[in-house]
């Protein structure tokens, strides 16, 4: 019994040895938004997924990645050194109150989902309507000036948004451009139609603690050699059905 | 201007010039940005009201519902023989016995399983293609889950009743149901009410998850607040405050409505 006593103390002890000896950054992320980031079996995949591998690659720090709903990453954030947020985050002013930003890697754009029978064109159309979106997204604050606060219903998941408009409990769904294709081309479900109503997008950055600006260059840094390498279009070609729809110059 | 406004007016301009706050200033800056800044202490108390609504109604069809339940699960019920030869009779103690397997099962799927996924499904499957309001969808997903924690209480209650007031009962000419109704039920309802005042504040806090169809409730109405504001923890506080207050204001109606009933006592 000593013995066994005696052995885990040993193995913990080196195990909190080589925890300490590699620099670890937590990667907080929301994986239900593919292609941005999604779960394939165990494995986390997408394009935030193989960026931010690439960059920690570049840069030199190991990750690990922990899995959260959207709303939980900026203040995982805020509150952890050693915590990024790599979750398909734009970059906005009021973001940029509490936490720092990376550059932006690629500019999604916002689209509209509404069932092909609404036959809403416009942002006018939506007006005093219920728009489904993630809670704490560009698509919230965007569905907020359209059709007023009351009238935005804000889920955890995107996915529950898409459900509800399937299920008529909301008239249209705001989201990522590359998102919204990408959902219903898996759906397959002719009811549904995007519509591109010119809503302004930003770029998607890596949120940085703010106490941690050496970390914050480094990941710079990174960018823009996967910039020049003609990383960000490899991306594209992998992750979106065709080049155009990235936009990412 | 407000005096809040004035109060916050220095602190804004040391925070653009990326000066330390003092601690006073730190929370000072967290009550405005979550609660006085436009006006966002409505929406504390708009979601306090769907909060409210939500558990009264659901409080109401879950002891309703699983007063019935528990009356369905009691040995009067399911060692109910019958060995005449009526045959409406007969039918009648099978609708029973069968009701009553049903209430079984209804109360193990219930308590077997999370509210969480409870919601989900009553929203996306059982309602999923119907356009309801999110609050009854919550109303009828809390009802029927606290029916059957209520189911299991009620029952205990019954059962806790001495079974001289039942021959009392019926010796004095009620039949068995009216004996339930007007004899049992009042007695078991006294000793049960601690443990239903349990239950309706697991209720009411329970009803924060229906944040996850989109319901602005409490919870929501916090986690809205901190969508916007990115305070990490301050509005969970102060949603969190408002269902304290909700639950001791309920504690303490329990507890007047024990003290008449316990009057009765000789």
């Amino acid at each position: 019994m000593k013995k066994i006593v005696a052995l885990m103390l040993a193995l913990m002890l080196a195990l909190s040895v080589a925890m300490a000896a590699a620099e670890t950054i937590t990667v907080a992320f929301n994986p239900e938004y593919p292609p941005f980031e999604s779960v394939d079996g165990k494995e986390y995949v997408g394009y935030d997924v193989d960026l931010i591998k690439a960059v920690a690659e570049k840069a030199g720090f190991e990750i690990e990645f922990e899995a959260m709903d959207f709303d939980a990453v900026i203040a995982a954030v805020q509150t952890n050194k050693n915590t990024i947020g790599v979750s398909g985050i734009s970059i906005t002013e009021e973001r940029k109150l509490s936490v720092d930003f990376s550059d932006g890697y690629i500019n999604a754009g916002l689209i509209v989902i509404i069932k092909k029978d609404s036959g809403y064109a416009t942002t006018d159309d939506l007006k005093g309507k219920t728009i489904g979106v993630q809670l704490g997204t560009t698509s919230d604050f965007a569905a907020e000036e359209i059709t007023g606060q009351s009238n935005v219903a804000q889920y955890k998941t995107f996915l529950s948004a898409i459900m509800d408009l399937q299920g008529d409990k909301v008239d249209a769904v705001i989201v990522d451009k590359p998102v919204g294709m990408a959902i219903l081309a898996s759906l397959k479900d002719d009811s549904l139609e995007i519509v591109d109503m010119g809503l302004q997008a930003d770029w998607y950055g890596i949120e940085v603690n703010k106490d941690n600006p050496e970390l914050l260059e480094k990941i710079n840094a990174a960018l823009k050699e996967l910039e020049a390498a003609g990383f960000y279009e490899e991306l594209a070609v992998k992750y979106f059905s065709t080049e155009e729809e990235a936009k990412a110059e | 201007m407000s005096i809040f406004e004035e109060w916050w007016l220095p602190i804004q301009t040391m925070i653009d010039n990326r000066e330390p706050l003092n601690f006073f200033q730190n929370i000072y800056k967290e009550i405005y940005m979550n609660a006085i800044k436009d006006d966002r202490w409505l929406l504390y108390l708009d979601g306090l009201w769907v909060t409210l609504q939500v558990s009264f109604f659901a409080i109401l069809a879950g002891t309703a519902l699983g007063t019935i339940l528990a009356v369905l699960r009691l040995p009067e019920v399911t060692e109910l023989k019958y060995r005449g030869t009526n045959p409406m009779k007969k039918i009648g103690v099978a609708i029973l016995h069968f009701l009553s397997g049903f209430a079984k099962f209804y109360i193990d799927l219930i308590r077997g399983t999370p509210l969480l996924l409870q919601v989900l499904i009553i929203n996306f499957g059982i309602f999923g293609s119907i356009r309801i309001e999110k609050a009854i969808i919550g109303v009828i997903a809390c009802g029927l889950n606290s029916a059957a924690y209520v189911a299991e209480i009620v029952r205990g209650g019954i059962m806790s009743v001495d079974k001289g007031q039942t021959e009392a009962g019926r010796s004095l000419g009620f039949s068995g149901p009216s004996t339930m109704l007007w004899i049992i039920l009042p007695q078991a309802a006294k000793s049960a009410l601690p443990s239903l005042c349990n239950e309706f504040i697991a209720l009411i806090k329970e009803t924060s998850i229906l944040s996850y169809i989109a319901l602005t409730e409490l919870t929501k109405a916090g986690d809205y607040i901190r969508s916007r504001t990115y305070s990490a923890f301050t509005p969970y506080i102060i949603s969190g405050a408002l269902y304290l207050l909700l639950t001791l204001i309920l504690t303490k109606l329990i507890g007047r409505m024990e003290r008449r009933l316990r009057a009765s006592d000789h």
